[in-house]
């Protein structure tokens, strides 16, 4: 059974408690395949994803934890992503993420292992590709990109990250679910959802917003309708 | 549609440049070398030769640098900002060696995770400085073959961010027989520590792979001191398995330690992806841990721990990454955990597990081909 694990955002510490629960439910010497694609990739950039990625396991391994990754970039083959324990896509721009995948066929391979099992982590632009629509982030859009499907693997519900509680916030959501008729999960960057047969999993505090209907306020352990 | 004025000031720039380096344009893009500038007996471009060479820094970048081991030749900038060095006139070669992490999953005949960065930096300079040094580039490689039919350029404009720097630069990059030969980097306003801009001019190749494009004997593997390994058809197989260990020489003999933290957690990648892939060839280990090491040596790499102590650790790593294989091959076939601690000698490894495990998990470990690298 596959699972999703779609964070909110943030730094390495800020998320810690939700990427915990990401990697304590991989295989002690995990080998997972992480893709920054979402960033741009100059040379620098790319040496910088990789360090950032070693810090974030760092924080999560120990002398007897092995984990291990391998970086995927635009313009490497494909790989296979079954050989790998969980695949990790990073944040960056939502838009340029969605661009490289679909160019590069990785985003029907990923629709494939997650639909074949596969455990998935997405952290931000990483967790709204896997929601219903893009336009939640609709500003990260500067190549004026014409499609806004993302995979929707979230029961028809796109995803809004580093959502804070802030009136501007809130009514730029809510703008947002009555324009393009979406029911937006709203993560700020402490949170996340985990999905797997029992549901969609709530771990912190998100705001559900649907058009007319009263905005629900979830919290850690409770399971999405 | 009307121009804006930093698109006309950059078609202006791309027209100049081409113009000054001699190139022409062609449908797809690329930058041909023109045959007026570049047939006959061609004259250096500029006298790059009164730069003074900068001793390279160490591997490993002090904490809040912009990456964990040096990447580049340039980053000695920061090094210099540190020392608190006027940026706004310097200008230096060095030969660095560099670690590029990215590529330790993707090696073949002609890269390397680990290389020596030979760049040539000026500071202050203007655009037409810049294109001197290009033309200067594309010189240097005429210089090994004049054949201009055999050359391509590329020029682009690329955002970059270094930490907290963010900064545009415009690349021209050399082809030679299709593979990146080289590659020129000017940044007009690149921000120095003190809130202030100033413009850096750079060519830079890895010079391994620089004699490696440019060899006469197309037989010659890119690793150059390990010839004696390249007995198989097949050098993409050689070049991953000596790619690993040489890198994780420079690294040991820098005084890296393997652990589950950076650097350290680096270092264990490397060692790991070396046992795995040494696997089936088993190269002596002494032997290329003696190779890569003398050859960073000769490359003005400081061994902070000499061979001896390089040797030691890299062994202990290489039993523990061992272990490490025994414990996934067991969980991978069986599904079950085996609760022995991976730091353990190999004796004593297989010795704990025979005694706590089910015939099942012995049946695994028993079938894997296991090596002494006491």
């Amino acid at each position: 059974m596959s699972k999703l694990f779609l964070s909110g955002g943030g730094d390495i510490e800020t998320s810690y408690l939700f990427d915990s629960l990401f990697f304590d439910s991989l295989p002690q010497n995990a080998n997972i395949l992480y893709v920054p694609v979402a960033m741009a990739t100059t040379m620098t950039k790319t040496e910088a994803a990789f360090d950032w990625f070693s810090k974030l396991i760092s924080r999560h391994s120990s002398n007897d934890r092995d984990l291990d990754f391998t970086m995927w970039n635009d313009g490497d083959s494909l790989p296979i992503l079954h050989n790998y324990d969980a695949v990790y896509v990073g944040g960056g721009n939502t838009y340029r993420l969605l661009m490289v995948l679909e160019k590069s066929g990785m985003l029907d391979a990923l629709k494939k292992y997650i639909r074949n099992g596969g455990v998935y982590y997405g952290g931000s632009a990483g967790a709204v590709i896997t929601g219903k629509d893009l336009r939640t982030v609709e500003e990260e859009n500067l190549e004026n990109y014409s499609k806004h499907d993302g995979m929707n693997f979230v029961n028809n519900i796109s995803v809004f990250p580093h959502f804070s509680n802030s009136e501007e916030q809130e009514s730029a959501v809510g703008n947002i679910c009555r324009k393009y008729v979406l029911r937006i999960a709203a993560l700020p960057e402490n949170s996340g959802l985990i999905i797997d047969e029992q549901g969609i999993g709530v771990h912190g505090n998100i705001h559900l917003y649907e058009q007319e209907k009263e905005t629900i306020f979830y919290t850690s352990g409770q399971i999405i309708k | 549609m009307e121009k804006m004025p930093n698109q006309e000031k950059e078609i202006t720039r791309l027209e100049y440049l081409t113009t000054h380096v001699g190139l022409v344009r062609q449908l797809d893009g690329k930058y041909l070398l023109a045959e007026r500038v570049y047939s006959g007996n061609i004259q250096n471009e500029s006298s790059l030769e009164h730069i003074s060479t900068s001793k390279p820094d160490g591997v490993l970048r002090p904490e809040g640098d912009t990456t964990i081991f040096t990447s580049a030749g340039i980053q000695h900038l920061e090094t210099l900002e540190r020392d608190k060095i006027n940026l706004e006139s310097e200008k230096f070669k060095i030969a660095q060696p560099v670690v590029r992490s990215q590529f330790m999953d993707k090696i073949k005949e002609g890269y390397s995770t680990a290389f020596i960065d030979e760049a040539i930096v000026q500071l202050g300079v203007s655009d037409e400085d810049f294109f001197s040094m290009c033309k200067q580039m594309v010189i240097d490689s005429l210089n090994h073959d004049t054949d201009i039919q055999k050359y391509y350029l590329t020029i682009d404009i690329q955002d970059d961010r270094w930490g907290q720097k963010k900064f545009t630069k415009l690349v021209v990059t050399l082809y030679y027989d299709g593979n990146e030969v080289s590659e020129g980097v000017y940044i007009d306003k690149f921000p120095k520590v003190d809130g202030q801009t100033v413009s850096v001019a750079e060519t830079t190749h890895g010079a391994e792979r620089y004699k490696w494009i440019h060899r006469e004997n197309k037989d010659q593997p890119y690793f150059i001191d390990f010839e004696e390994f390249y007995h198989s058809d097949n050098k993409d197989d050689v070049a991953r398995i000596i790619d690993p260990v040489r890198t994780a020489t420079l690294m040991l003999m820098q005084g890296v330690v393997p652990s589950h933290k950076d650097p350290g957690f680096r270092l264990r990648q490397l060692i790991k992806r070396f046992v795995e892939r040494n696997a089936e060839a088993s190269f002596s280990e002494d032997r290329l841990l003696n190779l890569s090491y003398d050859f960073w040596l000769r490359n003005n790499v400081e061994g902070i721990v000499d061979k001896v102590g390089a040797r030691e650790l890299l062994k202990k790593e290489m039993i523990r990454a061992q272990n490490v294989h025994i414990v996934n091959r067991v969980e991978r076939d069986t599904g079950k955990k085996i609760k022995v601690d991976v730091n353990l000698g190999t004796d004593e490894f297989i010795k704990r597990i025979y005694s706590s495990s089910p015939e099942e998990i012995i049946g695994v470990v028993k079938s894997i081909n296991l090596k002494r690298y006491e």
